[in-house]
């Protein structure tokens, strides 16, 4: 504080407050303000507005009352002013309370109303008053601001009274009765008397308006949702919850305090989903096995945005349809007629499976969780058939030779990675592998692929997938036909001259390992073909020495021009065998079976099948056969068929499409296949126990199977078996103590 | 832009604009409450009282004023004499200017929002320790 000099010889008494403190005085005041309380009551009451109170000829002052209160607290009377206030105002209260009880009907909640919002008129005009009072008297003794006293006093006397409390509480419920069942009920009214409950404070809302809410809600729900689900159908039942539910959620938007929406909804949804559920999702006709056989994606959608509300329901949906998809798919897998045909097949198993990306997709929000649940089932399914990896095998083969002409390149790599989705489902990938190598060889070397670009843009797929090892075979598949393509050339420029007018050549030269294993057969080319086969091989090894070529005579295609007796003029493709045997009919008219046989030297099953494909089929049946039989007998005859006809010019007779196999034929793939797997097992134990030295039987094979889980699925007896023969061999020894451990021998 | 007339104990009337005013809670409720006519009668305090701070709520209201000159204005407004002061305390208090009554009590070394109502006792304390501490220095020459 500041200057010394300004304060000298002041009087103590000068700093006294001025008014006198008379005893009368402050009742003098209070009645003052007393009467002031009671004018802004009736005042308001009859409507006046705030300007016209204080102008009126009541002469209410706020500066004079505002002074007067002052007073009074400064003199120390705040308690009997505030205990007046308390008397004034609950008298008023109890006034109001009865004119409310008095209102009739529909005009009980609309006095309510009105009385409310006199009240809180009233009690703004008053705390402006009292405002000294508010400030310093009420904070120092503890005592419940004026606002607050106003709030607490209409509550007491108001909401509270007995003849109220409950008339209101019936009311509103029953007005929200009526809304639910579809009639329009004034929303702004509600939407002021749940203000004031909320108003009062949280707990009067809850215990006075939201707890009941809820009971009654839950039992109307409750009855509602029980009527519906034996009346409707599923998609119908589902449109109705979601209707109420969306309602609940207006409803509490337009007039309810936003705490109270998960309230509400947690009751739609506990009783109208989720104590249906299971009736819902197993309903005859109308449930989610109808609705997804029948793509309602709409319906779904709506389901899964339903169930997803509730505890289990996403996965009461998903394990419903998990179980849906894996009886399907062990259906299609095992059923006879569609094995008939293996494109078709896996047709049937892409279109399932685009069927349920889409329902995915588009009613069930993308989710992971069902996604893997349907790459789960199909992996389950597509297993059960241990023909699959071979199906596979041919609809690519199907694709690549006829099916994906014409098509453009991304529609190509849209086909190639569907196919590769199903590749992976497999557990037997490496029998697909020998599959696959049999079936390109067969497209490669008679060249009837439809694209190089697509066959490369699979291999590189299989690589990405399956690694280097997978494809190297493959890819030395096509070197060999690139460099093939080069040696010939080099033939021809060296030899072309001498060869004039003779038959043209066309050698593949196979890289042994790289192509599927075919045993060497016997077979004696005409002597023609003979000699220029000769020809390139010294040509060949003169460039290449220290290889050996040997002819793969079942491998190969001819085209013969051939000329028929009635002078009609066709070239025939056909095999190699198939050559054989037409060319000796150049020195021959008719020939019996074991003559061809002794000839050609052709093994007998294959000589059957070669015969048979070239006089018992209709529309190629160049040879004619004595008798007419179906089958090859040894005893027939044959004659060339003078009477042929073909409305085309070339005509294809080779039989070296890919075909589904035998089952002699699949006996053999597969033993083949189990053979290749045990260097693979045995690997694989010697890796792990090179690294772990010591480790006990179950782990083994745990570790074993894992390894080796993307090529195939490792039977444990195998596994046994292969560890008892790398013991035999010195590479692992059995613990003396337990039988069960194993240890590397180093 | 309303104006609106103050007028003090002793009759003398002041025309200041609404916004200058209403830093006063109670004259802003007044306002609000639409029951101030245009003349508001204020018989607790005179005019002396009522034209300083009139001067301070004017400062206060004055947009244009920089936070240095306002932190100038108010350090010499707290220098006046003790009685002044303290008729000016209870005017802030009655009309319920916060800023001015924080001002005061954190001059006079009060904390703000002590209970009002004892301030008169402690006022008392204060002058007479301020008497006491003015008195120290001529004993002491």
């Amino acid at each position: 504080m500041s200057n010394n000099q300004k304060k000298r010889n002041f009087q103590i008494e000068a700093f006294k407050p001025k008014e006198v403190v008379d005893p009368k005085y402050a009742e003098k005041t209070w009645k003052i303000l007393e009467n002031a309380i009671h004018e802004i009551y009736n005042h308001i009451a009859g409507g006046l507005n705030l300007e016209e109170l204080y102008h009126n000829a009541g002469g209410l002052n706020f500066e004079e009352l505002y002074r007067n209160a002052y007073n009074m607290v400064l003199h120390k009377f705040g308690e009997k002013l505030y205990s007046g206030l308390v008397s004034t105002m609950t008298l008023h209260l109890k006034e109001i309370s009865k004119s409310i009880e008095a209102a009739q009907g529909g005009l009980f909640l609309e006095e309510l109303n009105r009385k409310w919002t006199d009240h809180n008129k009233a009690l703004q005009m008053i705390r402006d008053i009292l405002m000294y009072m508010d400030r310093t008297f009420i904070p120092s003794n503890h005592k419940t601001p004026v606002h607050e006293l106003g709030l607490n006093l209409w509550r007491d006397n108001i909401i509270h009274s007995s003849k109220i409390q409950m008339r209101l509480l019936n009311t509103l419920l029953e007005l929200i009765l009526i809304e639910r069942t579809g009639e329009v009920i004034n929303r702004g009214l509600m939407r002021n008397i749940i203000k004031m409950l909320m108003d009062l404070g949280p707990s009067v809302y809850q215990e006075d308006f939201e707890k009941p809410f809820l009971e009654v809600s839950a039992d109307f729900y409750r009855v509602e949702s029980q009527k519906f689900i034996e009346s409707c159908d599923c998609g119908d039942y589902l449109k109705k919850a979601e209707r109420r539910l969306n309602e609940e959620i207006e409803r509490v938007s337009h007039y309810l305090d936003a705490k109270s929406e998960a309230k509400i909804t947690n009751v739609v949804e506990k009783e109208m989903i989720a104590n249906h559920m299971l009736r819902l999702v197993h309903m005859e006709n109308s449930g989610l096995v109808n609705m997804l056989l029948d793509d309602k994606y709409e319906d779904l959608g709506r389901m899964y945005n339903l169930f997803r509300r509730v505890p289990n329901g996403l996965s009461t949906i998903r394990d419903v349809m998990t179980s849906h998809i894996r009886d399907t798919g062990k259906q299609l897998v095992t059923d006879p007629e569609r094995l008939k045909d293996p494109v078709e097949f896996v047709q049937c198993l892409l279109d399932e499976k685009d069927k349920y990306d889409k329902i995915i997709s588009l009613a069930f929000n993308n989710d992971k969780t069902f996604q893997n649940a349907l790459n789960s089932s199909f992996e389950f399914f597509i297993n059960l058939n241990s023909r699959s990896p071979e199906f596979i095998s041919l609809f690519v083969d199907d694709k690549l030779r006829k099916g994906l002409k014409g098509v453009s390149e991304e529609d190509v790599e849209i086909v190639l990675d569907k196919v590769m989705m199903l590749f992976r489902y497999l557990q037997e990938k490496d029998v697909f592998e020998k599959y696959y190598k049999q079936h390109l060889a067969k497209r490669l070397l008679s060249g009837k692929t439809v694209s190089d670009d697509a066959e490369r843009s699979l291999i590189v797929k299989l690589k990405t997938e399956c690694g280097y090892q997978f494809t190297s075979k493959l890819e030395g598949m096509f070197t060999d036909m690139k460099t093939s393509q080069d040696t010939m050339q080099g033939f021809y420029t060296s030899h072309g001259a001498e060869l004039g007018d003779g038959p043209t050549l066309a050698v593949q030269v196979l890289t042994t390992g790289s192509w599927p294993t075919q045993p060497s057969v016997t077979c004696n080319l005409p002597a023609e073909m003979s000699a220029l086969c000769e020809k390139f091989r010294s040509y060949y090894l003169g460039t290449h020495t220290g290889r050996r070529l040997s002819w793969q005579t079942n491998m190969g295609t001819a085209d013969l021009k051939a000329t028929f007796g009635k002078g009609q003029k066709h070239e025939l493709n056909v095999s190699t065998y198939q050559m054989c045997v037409l060319m000796l009919f150049n020195n021959a008219e008719r020939l019996s079976y074991k003559e061809i046989e002794q000839a050609t030297e052709i093994p007998s099953p294959d000589l059957k099948r070669c015969l048979q494909s070239l006089a018992c089929v209709k529309g190629k049946n160049v040879l004619r056969k004595e008798p007419m039989s179906k089958d090859i007998g040894e005893d027939d005859v044959f004659l060339v068929n003078d009477k042929f006809t073909s409305k085309f010019y070339k005509v294809k007779i080779g039989t070296v499409v890919a075909q589904k196999e035998s089952e002699p034929e699949k006996q053999e793939t597969r033993q083949r296949v189990e053979e290749d797997r045990k260097p693979q097992i045995e690997a694989a134990i010697v890796r792990i126990m090179k690294s772990r030295r010591v480790l006990d039987h179950n782990n083994i094979i745990a570790e074993v199977t894992k390894q080796l889980q993307s090529r195939f699925l490792a039977n444990p007896g195998e596994i046994k078996k292969r560890i008892e023969s790398l013991i035999e061999r010195d590479f692992l020894e059995r613990d003396n103590a337990d039988r069960r451990l194993y240890r590397y021998l180093a | 832009m309303s104006m609106l007339t103050l007028k003090s104990s002793d009759g003398e009337e002041f025309v200041v604009d609404e916004f200058v005013a209403i830093q006063s809670i109670t004259i802003k409720n007044m306002v609000e409450d639409n029951c101030a006519s245009n003349t508001i009668p204020i018989p607790n305090i005179d005019g002396k009282t009522l034209a300083m701070l009139i001067e301070y709520c004017k400062k206060h209201a004055d947009e244009t004023i920089t936070a240095e000159d306002l932190k100038q204005f108010d350090s010499e407004f707290v220098e006046k004499d003790q009685a002044i002061l303290y008729h000016l305390l209870l005017a802030a208090n009655y009309l319920n200017i916060q800023s001015l009554l924080d001002e005061l009590c954190f001059d006079c070394g009060v904390s703000f929002g002590f209970p009002l109502l004892l301030l008169d006792v402690f006022l008392w304390i204060l002058l007479v320790r301020d008497v006491a501490f003015s008195l120290v220095p001529t004993q002491l020459r």
